[in-house]
């Protein structure tokens, strides 16, 4: 008896059918970010048949992570290994018949357009505004589509971003929140379940996207709450003054805004500073981060403790970590505490 | 006349847990100050300190933009929707 084609479930529906499936094995698409939206929209893609994979993510896994993040395990949080690299080889072992490959690198302004060249579509699952910015300014400067996704707590959003058609995502926020403005899900906390039903939306944008089905895909932002189950459709208007879309000024990608990182010299500590200075509340701040670890708050700045590392966080947005060696550890810890 | 306004799941520690607020109001910016009447916290996340909608803070009207910011009128029965940036993954 004869097998049943792989995809055969995939191509009987209208909305792909054969022709979609070709599109899909012929596409390259982008997951940015392999925590818990990135584990999951990878792998809806790769089982889905999207030919090439690039998966981009600075991390290594750790064992608070396995609770939402779907693609790792006990081993890889004992071993450490960059999630970029096990997600690949997890979903190499998955779908041997597409492309998976993995960069373990931290996006900033000198690398992003390298690592999404050639790309049909870029699932954003980061977990900072900076990177957001920054995809934003490659993905309109270059004409590629990406789809926003954002969780916390049980609520979450996504939006697909179709440059030149519509707004962008500085359309929709016009102005960075700025370095600890906005809760992160390791202050705040986050239901796995959000997670995987604001990814799937993602991925189902992307796949549209990867087909060629550019007419189809949904225009409004999706803002869903998993505890209660509403959900409502936003409709986002492009800005006339929007600099990026608009004006075409790329200040992200030209690295004039965003943070920037340091080791300092003969110490064990890194230096994060945002290239135009916040104004953090320290005390809500410092409320916030209470319930992560050892936290003090002095009139000048807050203390935290946690996870092996000390961060000394100033009201201008500036922090030293202590404790990490290396600048994308430190910006991984500061975009995961303190927020950016 | 009544508005309900939606506060989404990433604000409720604002609000106590509430994840609907009533009030009544005829413009956008009535609609905001009834419900920081109510819930005092979420002012400093939406207004600036000279009173105006934060640029990372989005508010709609039945699901649309509002076209004349704070001053729109909101009609009876409407529906806002507070939109706050949300960066988790």
């Amino acid at each position: 008896m004869a097998e049943i084609p792989r995809y055969a479930r995939q191509t009987i529906l209208p909305e792909v059918g054969r022709e979609g499936q070709a599109r899909l094995a012929e596409a390259t698409v982008a997951v940015m970010g392999c925590g818990a939206l990135g584990s999951v929209a990878a792998t809806i893609l790769a089982r889905s048949g999207v030919g090439h994979l690039r998966l981009i993510d600075r991390d290594v896994v750790e064992l608070h992570n396995l609770q939402r993040q779907v693609l790792y395990n006990e081993d890889d949080a004992a071993r450490g290994v960059p999630k970029a690299a096990a997600a690949a080889e997890r979903l190499q072992a998955v779908n041997g018949s597409i492309e998976v490959l993995p960069f373990v690198a931290d996006v900033d302004h000198r690398n992003i357009e390298d690592l999404l060249v050639g790309c049909d579509v870029v699932v954003d699952a980061v977990d900072n505004f900076e990177s957001r910015y920054l995809l934003n300014d490659a993905a309109v400067k270059h004409g590629i589509p990406w789809v926003y996704g954002g969780v916390i707590g049980v609520g979450g959003v996504s939006m697909p971003i179709l440059p030149g058609d519509g707004p962008c995502f500085r359309c929709l926020f016009p102005s960075d929140p700025g370095p600890g403005a906005v809760e992160t899900c390791d202050t705040a906390g986050i239901l796995s379940t959000i997670v995987h039903i604001v990814s799937a939306f993602q991925a189902t944008e992307a796949l549209k996207l990867a087909m060629g089905r550019r007419d189809e895909v949904r225009r409004e932002l999706l803002e869903i709450d998993a505890w209660s189950g509403e959900s409502v459709l936003l409709r986002i208007h492009r800005r006339e003054d929007c600099p990026v879309c608009v004006g075409r000024r790329f200040e992200h990608l030209e690295g004039e805004r965003g943070s920037s990182a340091t080791h300092m010299c003969g110490r064990d500590a890194v230096q994060i500073r945002p290239k135009t200075p916040a104004k953090l509340d320290l005390p809500d701040l410092a409320e916030r981060l209470k319930a992560v670890g050892s936290v003090n708050c002095h009139p000048m700045l807050v203390r935290l403790e946690v996870e092996g590392y000390q961060l000394s966080i100033f009201a201008d947005g500036r922090a030293i970590v202590h404790g990490a060696g290396d600048e994308t550890v430190a910006r991984a810890i500061y975009a995961r505490y303190v927020g950016l | 006349m009544a508005v309900e306004i939606r506060i989404p799941a990433a604000l409720r520690r604002f609000t106590g847990g509430a994840r609907r607020v009533e009030v009544a109001a005829g413009t956008l910016a009535e609609v905001l100050a009834g419900v920081f009447g109510q819930h005092p916290d979420l002012r400093g996340r939406m207004l600036t300190a000279e009173g105006g909608l934060r640029a990372d803070a989005r508010v709609f009207i039945a699901g649309d933009e509002p076209e004349q910011g704070l001053a729109t009128a909101v009609g009876d029965g409407a529906e806002v929707t507070i939109l706050p940036p949300i960066a988790g993954a």
